[in-house]
């Protein structure tokens, strides 16, 4: 056996050889190389880049865009290619508006590497967010003067095309393009768009090496968002309340659109405003609250309902079949002694009906006792106020609403009902107008109707969502026909009608108290809630003015607000179209001149 | 005790060791690989070591003498399967070599074929031992001829490559006489220049340039070779870590498509350093040896000389593959066995040792 022995010998050792052999190398790389190949490592000519990603925009329901990017680019200086800094400067500085110094500053920068090494930093944002064409002319004179090193990455910039439209509702994104207000913030995990990168390694002149490009991850554009928002029922509202802001001087105003059987928000508008393209800066929070203009306070303003709120105690009364619309209820002449509670014209028996239209504080007192402190109160929480709506807009407010345990023993239950010692916000009012309007059914009021891909096809539809049904249908409908007479000559808010249709809607004239605590005589919030057509709604509309300036005893919802929801909604009425009545055509309709009762 | 009972108590112990330590390792290192892109390669990789186990083990079980059967059908399917890669090959970085099976599994015809010529030559060999050695190396050459241009023409040059080492270990096996075996290797030398300037591609002969002077070309055909060695030096003696951020790798410097495959040791040595790719080499050396050692016992030729090609086989591949990423050797694809991404070649490699396996658990049967 000599020969095999030496035949797995020769294997063996050419084995041990080769693996010896392989090892040596290595000792060569890693050990006695390793110093050398990781500067190699250190030294590549290579760099991280981002690729932007698109945000997604918002559009409204007619598919106007109301935020978008504008592609904008940031001018980037690589210190290894730079060469003649002065040159280069003396190209960018006047453009860019920085002085010569600093950017010959910058130029200099140095980093340290991995190993210790200290090498010229390749990536120094000289400016960012400079438009296209100044860039693109920049570009051209460096070329021309065959100056390298300096070079303009694609990114974007949010813009707010209708800039003070919609503008609480749209909100506004920070310099890193995260959402800080509105729907820019609540739908951030939308319309986030995350960039890329990819890592290039450059051939010693700089130059790109397409072929061996490292690896890279595809940015990720942002997804859309399609409001409920009509732009052109939108102008309308911002118009009018515009217009209102002029004529009366509120400290702020509201004014919205919903579609009552879905509860989207057809129009949303808040005064004062911004424009989310040129954020004010150093906003007064302190004071009276009065003068910041980024709150939205279609959702965050609280303030005392006043006769709007009535709606709850005979919606209740109604619904709980403790009356019918026909059932009198003595009104005592004016003045409810044990409650020491008025009204402004003395009535003696008012059916629930009536109580309504006449606007009685002590009808709806009555109404509210009946139905005891614990019932009214749950009907007042079914009706949504109390708690937030759940409309995704950030900064809403609950209002304000006691439970009962805490009601001052004598005054609450006879002041709630009219819409004092309780604060609601102008979304929650809107929305409780709306049960009536589509029959007995609260809905979360709805902003967003869509989300769409960076492709604009649909992924996902917001469906409306009812929270509870809170009056029975027989209890909506005479709540209807009340609100109906309201807005006609016998009622407080005559003024709201519309030529051609039939409105139903309340007034409230709330008390505003000074900063002492005690009420004011001179100043009061305004407001007007109601819906139309009365017959079958198209919308529900709430206008609210705080404080409007006036001659005095004339600040009242029915002479200022009524009527501002009376414009709106004719105009909104031709803008979608809504057939008039012919018969209701040819009535009068009230001009300001009459004497009218306006509580 | 049961003949089972007996078979599983007496299989190879450090053979098996070695194995299932490089298979796993493998699954490691495929996914270190590539974890920050895709984790479908190291699942795959995972359940192709889990079947090549199976295979492995029933593949010990049998008795190796059964695959004298096989060796010729086998053989015969490799050759058919190799032309079939012409007609419906997939092309893959330039060369057809990989057919689809239903269900999208890519499966490489060559690695077949190779374990059916080691086959084949050992039972020829085996069964005409009296035949005059100038008559034998006819035969082998006619044996291997057929598949090794077939596998040239993919074009798969270190597919072919692997017959050389892999034959000569049988050839030294099966007690040629040694000044054939040194005629073989001097002509081969010869051939080499002739090759070089007529039988290969401009792509080929660019590799070789460029593994001779790697700076000739740095941006070109010696990217690849720099990368790596840029990858293994900065590991340094312990390595960068597993798994740690911003390796070469993980920037995407090794060619995405065969960091997993052809160059994986570039991964695992930049990531584990000296120590770890030592440890590896050393694994290997283990496993070769306990290969040879199961030669050396063998109850007859067959058994021998099967095993002598497998070593032959799977010494080529380390060497080869190794040697390529650290400059050694020029740059041809092979894959390192076990280690690197490729269903057909873990299952043919586990095929393989599970022949070597059953010729220990079964090389007292005959003596």
């Amino acid at each position: 056996m000599r020969g095999p022995k030496i035949r797995s010998l020769c294997a063996t050792v050419l084995l041990a050889a080769v693996f010896t052999g392989l090892s040596w190398r290595l000792i060569e790389i890693q050990v006695a190389g390793h110093e050398h190949y990781s500067e190699l490592a250190a030294r590549k000519n290579v760099e991280r880049r981002p690729i932007y990603a698109k945000r997604g925009v918002i559009l409204t329901a007619d598919g106007e865009s109301v935020a978008q990017n504008e592609p904008v680019k940031s001018v980037i200086a690589d210190g290894f290619l730079l060469t003649d800094h002065g040159a280069v400067a003396d190209i960018l500085a006047p453009v860019l508006e920085i002085p010569r110094g600093e950017l010959i500053t910058k130029f200099q920068r140095k980093i340290t590497s991995e190993s210790g090494i200290e090498v010229a930093c390749r990536y120094i944002v000289l400016k960012k967010e400079v438009p296209e064409l100044l860039a693109r002319k920049l570009g051209d004179a460096l070329s021309a003067a065959k100056l390298r090193g300096i070079f303009f990455e694609q990114g974007f910039r949010r813009i707010y095309p209708n800039g003070r439209m919609l503008s609480h509702v749209v909100g506004y994104a920070n310099s890193q393009n995260l959402g800080v207000a509105g729907i820019e913030q609540t739908m951030e995990q939308y319309l986030h768009a995350e960039d890329g990168y990819r890592y290039f390694e450059h051939d010693r002149t700089g130059k790109e090496l397409v072929l061996y490009r490292g690896q890279e991850r595809a940015p990720r554009h942002g997804q859309s968002v399609r409001l409920t928002v009509d732009i052109g029922l939108q102008k309308i509202v911002e118009a009018e309340l515009d217009e209102a802001m002029l004529q009366f001087k509120p400290k702020f105003a509201v004014a919205m659109l919903q579609r009552p059987d879905t509860g989207e928000i057809l129009a949303i508008a808040s005064r004062p405003t911004f424009d989310p393209n040129d954020i004010p800066k150093n906003v007064d929070n302190e004071g009276d609250g009065y003068t910041n203009p980024l709150i939205n306070r279609a959702i965050a303003a609280s303030y005392e309902p006043g006769s709007t709120f009535k709606i709850v105690a005979a919606g209740g009364s109604l619904t709980e079949r403790l009356t019918t619309p026909e059932t009198a209820i003595q009104c005592e002449n004016g003045y409810f002694a044990r409650y020491k509670l008025k009204d402004h014209h003395p009535y003696g028996a008012l059916s629930v009906n009536d109580i309504l239209v006449k606007s009685s504080n002590i009808g709806v007192c009555k109404l509210a006792i009946q139905l005891g402190e614990q019932r009214f109160y749950e009907y007042v929480r079914k009706f949504g106020f109390g708690e937030k709506t759940g409309i995704v807009l950030p900064g809403e407010e609950n209002g304000l609403l006691e439970p009962p345990h805490r009601w001052t023993k004598l005054y609450s239950i006879s002041r709630i009902p009219m819409g004092h010692e309780i604060a609601v916000t102008p979304i929650q009012s809107v929305s409780s107008m709306s049960v009536i309007a589509n029959g007995g059914r609260l809905m979360v009021p709805q902003i967003v109707r869509e989300i769409l891909d960076s492709d604009g096809r649909v992924i996902e539809t917001v469906r409306p969502q009812p929270v509870r049904t809170v009056l029975s249908a027989s209890a909506a409908e005479a709540l209807r026909s009340a609100l109906t007479q309201v807005v006609s000559i016998k009622g407080t808010a005559r003024l709201a009608a519309v030529k051609g249709f039939n409105v139903a809607g309340k007034t409230g004239t709330a008390q505003v108290y000074n900063k002492d605590g005690s009420v004011s005589r001179e100043k009061h919030r305004v407001s007007f809630v109601g819906f139309m057509p009365a017959e079958a709604p198209a919308f529900t509309g709430i206008v609210m003015l705080e404080q409007p300036q006036t001659a005095h005893g004339q600040d009242m919802g029915g002479l200022v607000a009524a009527p501002i929801f009376s414009r709106i909604a004719e105009r909104a009425a031709r803008y979608l179209g809504l057939q008039p009545e012919p018969e209701l055509l040819t009535g009068d309709v009230v001009t300001q001149n009459d004497k009218v009762r306006t509580r | 005790m049961t003949p089972l009972i007996r078979k599983l108590l007496g299989m190879n112990w450090v053979l098996i060791a070695a194995t299932i330590a490089l298979s796993i390792f493998g699954v490691i290192a495929v996914y270190s690989a590539t974890f920050f892109r895709t984790d479908e390669y190291w699942h795959k990789q995972a359940v192709w070591m889990g079947m090549g186990l199976v295979v492995f083990l029933v593949t010990s079980l049998t008795p190796y003498r059964f695959v004298k059967w096989a060796a010729l059908p086998l053989y015969l399917i490799g050759i058919a399967a190799v032309v079939l890669t012409y007609v419906i090959g997939k092309e893959i970085g330039g060369a057809k070599c990989w057919i689809v099976l239903p269900g999208g599994l890519l499966f490489q015809p060559s690695q077949l074929a190779v374990i059916a010529g080691i086959l084949v030559v050992s039972l020829f060999l085996s069964q005409f031992r009296r035949l005059h050695p100038m008559l034998k190396l006819c035969f082998v050459g006619a044996i291997v001829i057929g598949p090794m241009v077939l596998i040239l023409k993919q074009p798969d040059f270190g597919m072919t490559l692997v017959w050389v080492p892999t034959v000569m270990f049988i050839l030294l096996a099966a007690g040629l006489p040694k000044r054939y075996l040194i005629t073989i290797v001097l002509l081969g030398l010869c051939i080499v220049p002739l090759a070089y300037n007529f039988g290969m591609k401009p792509y080929q002969r660019a590799r070789i340039t460029a593994f001779l002077d790697p700076e000739i070309d740095p941006k070109g055909s010696a990217w690849a070779i720099n990368q790596s060695l840029i990858a293994i030096g900065s590991g340094g003696m312990k390595g960068k870590g597993f798994k740690a951020p911003n390796t070469q790798v993980e920037q995407g410097f090794l060619p995405g498509t065969t960091v997993h495959t052809d160059y994986i040791f570039s991964a695992i040595a930049e990531q584990f350093g000296f120590l770890g790719a030592v440890a590896l080499i050393g694994t290997f050396a283990l496993l070769i040896l306990s290969m040879l050692f199961t030669a050396y016992h063998a109850a007859d030729e067959f058994g021998l000389l099967l095993t002598a090609g497998l070593s032959g086989q799977m010494f080529f591949h380390v060497y080869q593959n190794i040697g390529m990423t650290i400059s050694l050797m020029p740059i041809t694809g092979l894959p390192l066995p076990l280690v690197s991404y490729g269903g057909t070649f873990v299952v043919m490699m586990m095929f393989g040792l599970g022949l070597v396996n059953s010729v220990w658990i079964h090389r007292k049967e005959l003596a």
